[in-house]
């Protein structure tokens, strides 16, 4: 009888083997996310990423990463336990190491967190925090990363764009290790959430954390704009300004419209180059790409660049002096006039939008 | 800052850049995606060398000129027609140039890898790249190459990089999300290029002649000892949906008119559907500015204070009244004339009719709004009165 117990525990156990085995064949999604945050808070951007995160699969765990140090972070840490029902967990690594988003050793406290639990996808926005880390992160694991995705069809196939937008480019993942993707969060609004669920929150053990000591990027200063307008990346009207406005002075009046309209202000290529408003407000393939429900361009002739980053919006309005400008024919709704006498006249005329 | 040993780079006056060029499709070029969907047409179509990588090689060249580097080194990787984006290099005034032969295309690791591979040979104490191709707009390879090497990067560098002769380091501007961020990094170290970095030269005729004397080396993944890596797969490559045409209006009023009543209707459905949450949504907000200012202007016509209606409970009173009111209009014509009561109280508010005149552009869409929808009742209401009689006939 005693030989009958042991065949039969013998074949459960071997069931049991190919159990497990069937199981790795359909890979568990867990998915790490970097997550940024600012003065206590997470950014609207990595709302959005978990948001991407839910279109990978089923059964899909969550988890932040945050690094910095000091009080900030820890308020940032419990913001984010409840930023999104999906996460289930909220990773810390408290360091004066990382107050500064310097990619050598962010990239490796990824890595470091990486080799104590298995992730299957590592997730950053396609901001240029997520741009300068991510791919320094793959390349750490050898594997090859997917950045910019705008679609997610599966737990290894994306869709992102090349070309400046005028093409989709559908790839699939085929490796081994890690999928690293950054994502492009105007392609993943944030719908705003009901449930409200609070994640654990767990502090990293850096002690055996090491870095290069040899050779090293050290954080020097920044100069950002304070401005209470909305964010560019994610403002539901936008007022874009070209070179026609010829000067500093003159995109006050664009400024002025963004105001009325509770818009933020954006910029061409042409308008950043002349020195009329500083580079953050760039929108176009290599600056900001934008998706508001309402854009508006002065004086913007529409070169490829620049619709890159407009595609996504609602609603385009275009005025130039121009009748032949490339712009009108992606826009809605087109004014061929001057626009010092428009924006003046939609001044007067618009009302107060609240 | 801490003093350190650095690595078996030495004196910065003989020091070596190395530049990375890529050869993609003229930025002014209008691609066309392929029938068959495997990729862009790129038969007879104009090619330069990548507008970022020209800032890369121009910002090689000015540090050389100024004294900081002894010789600029481009690299391509690809065809045999990238030695004619080497020549343009070696014209714009690169002292020599390596073509690394691939008869297909790569995906950024294996040239990551490869421009390590090169690093290793070559030593150089700077390794530039341009940010991104205008191809695939990946923005990974130079990120990558630095960590192959375990060099410090500066991506996005856009104002001029300036080093320091005695300490090995570099500071450099970077375009961020926020605005500007300034590094010290230590050399060797890997700087990817931004748009606003400088403004490359013209290669001068006499440039051109000299490139054709300057040494182009070719080498292959073997001569490297670099495997290939393939872990994505493109399956396809569409073209985006485009946008429906638009219209041109013929002035600012037109404008305005439209932006209120089409692209305005859909932002303010937009409200009226986006979700309540918690506290309602931006719909309710839209609904308590309009209460208390219909509240306000009323209480001050009529003389008699109105209580404070609370928003709430009024989107509740209004979707039932909705509710209530279309089902008594089907069953009984005289109560359903309660529902017209509804519109005229309701309504106004919803249009804010108690704060425009009739001047205003809301008040004429109000009016033709609610002549439509009691047109509409009507209709249904003889329809219905239709076929109750034809059942009636039938028993």
């Amino acid at each position: 009888m005693t030989r009958a117990i042991l065949t039969k525990k013998k074949l459960v156990l071997s069931n049991a083997h190919r159990f497990i085995s069937i199981t790795n064949l359909s890979r568990c999604i867990s998915t790490l996310i970097l997550a940024e945050h600012e003065s206590g808070s997470i950014k609207a951007q990595t709302v959005s990423t978990v948001v991407a995160a839910n279109h990978l699969g089923e059964s899909s765990s969550v988890s932040l990463l945050l690094a910095g140090s000091g009080s900030s972070l820890q308020e940032a840490a419990s913001q984010a336990a409840s930023c999104h029902p999906s996460v289930s967990e909220v990773l810390v690594a408290d360091s004066d190491r990382f107050d500064y988003p310097l990619a050598e050793p962010w990239a490796k406290l990824v890595d470091f967190v990486r080799q104590q639990r298995d992730y299957s996808h590592i997730l950053a926005s396609s901001s240029s925090f997520g741009k300068n880390i991510l791919p320094r992160l793959a390349a750490l694991l050898d594997v090859s990363p997917v950045t910019d995705v705008v679609k997610i069809l599966g737990s290894n196939e994306f869709i992102r764009p090349i070309y400046a937008g005028n093409a989709l480019c559908r790839v699939r993942y085929t490796g081994a290790g890690p999928c690293v993707l950054t994502i492009r969060t105007t392609s993943f609004p944030v719908t705003p959430i009901t449930e409200s669920k609070k994640a654990t929150i767990s502090q990293i053990d850096l002690s055996k954390f090491k870095e290069d000591a040899v050779s090293r990027s050290r954080y020097v200063g920044q100069s950002t704009q304070d401005t209470e307008r909305p964010d560019l990346g994610s403002a539901r009207v936008v007022i874009t300004g070209g070179r026609a406005l010829k000067s500093v002075e003159n995109f006050k009046m664009i400024e002025k419209l963004a105001e009325k309209l509770g818009g933020a202000v954006g910029a061409t290529r042409a308008a950043v180059d002349a020195g009329y408003v500083p580079n953050d407000l760039q929108v176009g393939q290599t600056g900001k790409i934008v998706a508001p429900e309402l854009y508006m361009a002065f004086g913007v002739s529409g070169a490829i660049q620049h619709l890159a980053g407009i595609k996504d919006s609602k609603v385009i309005v275009a005025v130039n002096k121009d009748a032949d400008a490339p712009i009108f024919q992606v826009a809605d709704y087109g004014l061929v006039g001057d626009l010092f006498e428009v924006i003046p006249e939609l001044l007067e005329k618009l009302p107060e939008k609240k | 800052h801490q003093t350190h040993k650095s690595a078996p780079l030495t004196n910065l006056r003989t020091m070596k850049i190395l530049v990375a060029v890529k050869r993609v499709v003229d930025y002014a070029v209008k691609i066309r995606v392929k029938p068959d969907k495997t990729g862009v047409d790129t038969q007879n179509v104009k090619m330069s060398m990548n507008p970022f990588c020209e800032i890369a090689l121009e910002e090689a060249l000015r540090i050389k000129e100024a004294g900081f580097a002894k010789e600029v080194v481009a690299v391509s990787i690809g065809p045999p027609q990238c030695v004619d984006t080497l020549r343009t290099g070696l014209a714009m005034g690169a002292d020599r140039g390596i073509h690394v032969e691939a008869n297909s295309s790569f995906l950024p690791l294996t040239i990551a890898k490869i421009l390590k591979s090169l690093a290793d040979v070559e030593n150089p104490g700077l390794i530039f790249l341009g940010k991104q191709a205008i191809d695939d707009d990946c923005n990974q390879t130079g990120q990558m190459v630095a960590a192959l090497l375990g060099w410090p990067q500066a991506t996005f560098a856009s104002k001029v990089v300036v080093l320091d002769k005695d300490k090995q380091f570099a500071t450099v501007d970077r375009e961020v999300d926020g605005g500007l961020e300034t590094l010290s990094v230590d050399l060797p170290a890997v700087i990817t290029t931004d748009l606003r970095l400088n403004q490359p030269r013209y290669a001068t005729l006499p440039n051109i002649m000299k490139a054709k004397s300057k040494p182009i080396k070719k080498m292959t993944l073997e001569d490297l000892k670099v495997d290939i890596k393939s872990d994505i797969e493109i399956v396809e490559v569409t073209e985006p949906k485009k946008r429906k045409s638009g219209v041109i209006v013929s002035s600012v009023d037109e404008l305005i008119d439209k932006l209120k009543n089409e692209a305005h209707a859909s932002l303010w459905n937009y409200y009226r559907f986006s979700g309540f949450g918690v506290d309602g949504g931006p719909a309710a907000k839209k609904l308590a500015l309009k209460l208390n200012l219909a509240n306000a202007n009323l209480s001050s016509r009529l003389w008699v204070t109105l209580s404070n209606i609370e928003v709430r409970q009024a989107s509740v009173t209004i979707v039932s009244l909705i509710a209530i009111g279309g089902v008594i209009f089907v069953i009984r014509k005289i109560f359903g004339a309660y529902l017209a009561v509804y519109f005229t109280i309701v309504s106004p508010i919803l249009y804010d009719i108690y704060n425009n005149g009739p001047e205003d552009r809301y008040f004429s869409p109000f009016w033709i709004e609610l002549f439509k929808i009691s047109l509409q009742l009507q209709i249904f209401r003889s329809y219905k009165a239709k076929i109750m009689q034809s059942m009636r006939m039938d028993e």
